[in-house]
């Protein structure tokens, strides 16, 4: 787990692989990470808050690593194998967090980042797309089939405990994604 | 459940959701939905603790019957492009209909319900006929995560699309899922 991220959150998730995330105690919480109460109540009114806060954080630092790796590698098809892999990787190492969101709330977190990193992608290669000149609503149903998709996917690899394959799940993933997205040709 | 149990319950269900064709439910009382339908309070309560309870149960009966009915189209359809887009205009209208349910903050049950249906129901199609799916050996983990993917992938498409106070075009609507879904789920069996 990253070092900077803050102790209260280190705490949060450490704390999900004892017991349910929703059972954790902001008291459970100070006392992990050395603080106070009212220092953990800065970060989330409920453990649930607190885990949405560091797993956006995480993902935020794999898109700060996915940005240098792009940075000395062009090649697309790659790239994206390796976000899938990374996601994979992430979703294996928090699996007690993720298994405990019953209501797909902490899922949402990485489907917000994965559709804002797909908009973005979207807007820069318009000649992929499927149609001509399509409105912001269109561009936004698109990113938003293959964002909510994938996370899906990554969601159904994680409870199947058949995880060990990550190069597999990733070929499985681009096979459920609209194959013009990634049609480097265009 | 006797005949008059049966027709009391299609009462509140359906006092319930015409309620819920115009706005949200969640503030309405269930003494209001038991003057509409002349009973008591205790008899709605079987159905429910909260009017937003019997909401979500009436529309999953829905949700299961439009399910069933599809099921019907694709067993007496060859084209399974002409059976998707039956399927998804059905899905949508039903969406459309309860408009204000489904754009309403506690719709996320809801949208859980139609995404876990729609995946269900994918999920037959695939293990019936897997010889359209793209992959040199797919286990039944993999054949989870392509249904499971294509049912949320619907399902976010089309809450964007609700978002939109605008949406009005449900076969445009169904056209840009279509342009997302890849092309192996469009094609008949290899």
């Amino acid at each position: 787990m990253p070092e900077r991220l803050h102790p209260v959150k280190k705490s949060v998730l450490a704390l999900a692989r004892e017991i349910p995330l929703h059972e954790v105690t902001h008291l459970q919480i100070a006392e992990r990470a050395g603080v106070e109460i009212s220092e953990v109540l800065e970060h989330g009114a409920t453990s649930i808050e607190i885990a949405e806060a560091a797993l956006d954080e995480l993902l935020a630092y794999i898109e700060e690593e996915l940005a240098v790796i792009s940075a000395n590698n062009t090649n697309e098809f790659s790239l994206v194998a390796e976000s899938h892999r990374m996601l994979l990787e992430h979703a294996l190492d928090q699996a007690p967090v993720y298994l405990s969101s019953t209501d797909g709330r902490l899922w949402r977190v990485m489907t917000s980042r994965v559709d804002a990193l797909l908009e973005r992608r979207i807007e820069f290669h318009p000649a992929r797309l499927p149609f001509t000149n399509p409105s912001n609503l269109e561009k936004r149903m698109l990113a938003a089939y293959t964002a909510a998709g994938t996370v899906a996917a990554i969601e159904t690899w994680l409870r199947s405990g058949d995880t060990d394959d990550l190069d597999d799940a990733v070929t499985v993933i681009f096979a459920g994604a609209p194959e013009w997205l990634f049609d480097a040709t265009r | 459940m006797t005949n008059s149990d049966e027709a009391t319950r299609l009462s509140i269900f359906t006092t319930v959701l015409e309620h819920a064709r115009l706005a949200p439910v969640d503030d309405v009382p269930l003494e209001e939905i038991a003057a509409r339908v002349d009973t008591s309070v205790d008899e709605v309560r079987r159905y429910g603790a909260s009017t937003h309870e019997i909401l979500h149960i009436a529309i999953a009966d829905m949700l299961t019957a439009l399910a069933d009915a599809h099921e019907i189209i694709v067993a007496s359809d060859d084209s399974p492009i002409a059976a998707g887009v039956d399927a998804e205009v059905a899905i949508l209208s039903h969406v459309v209909e309860f408009a204000p349910v489904y754009r309403a903050e506690s719709s996320r049950a809801l949208w859980r319900t139609l995404t876990q249906l729609l995946r269900e129901h994918l999920l037959g199609h695939l293990r019936a006929d897997p010889s359209s799916i793209p992959l040199s050996s797919a286990n039944d983990r993999d054949v989870q995560m392509l249904a499971a993917f294509n049912a949320a992938g619907t399902t976010a498409a089309m809450e964007v699309w609700l978002q939109n106070e605008n949406s009005r075009d449900i076969e445009e609507a169904v056209g840009v899922i279509f342009a997302s879904t890849p092309q192996w789920w469009l094609t008949p069996g290899r």
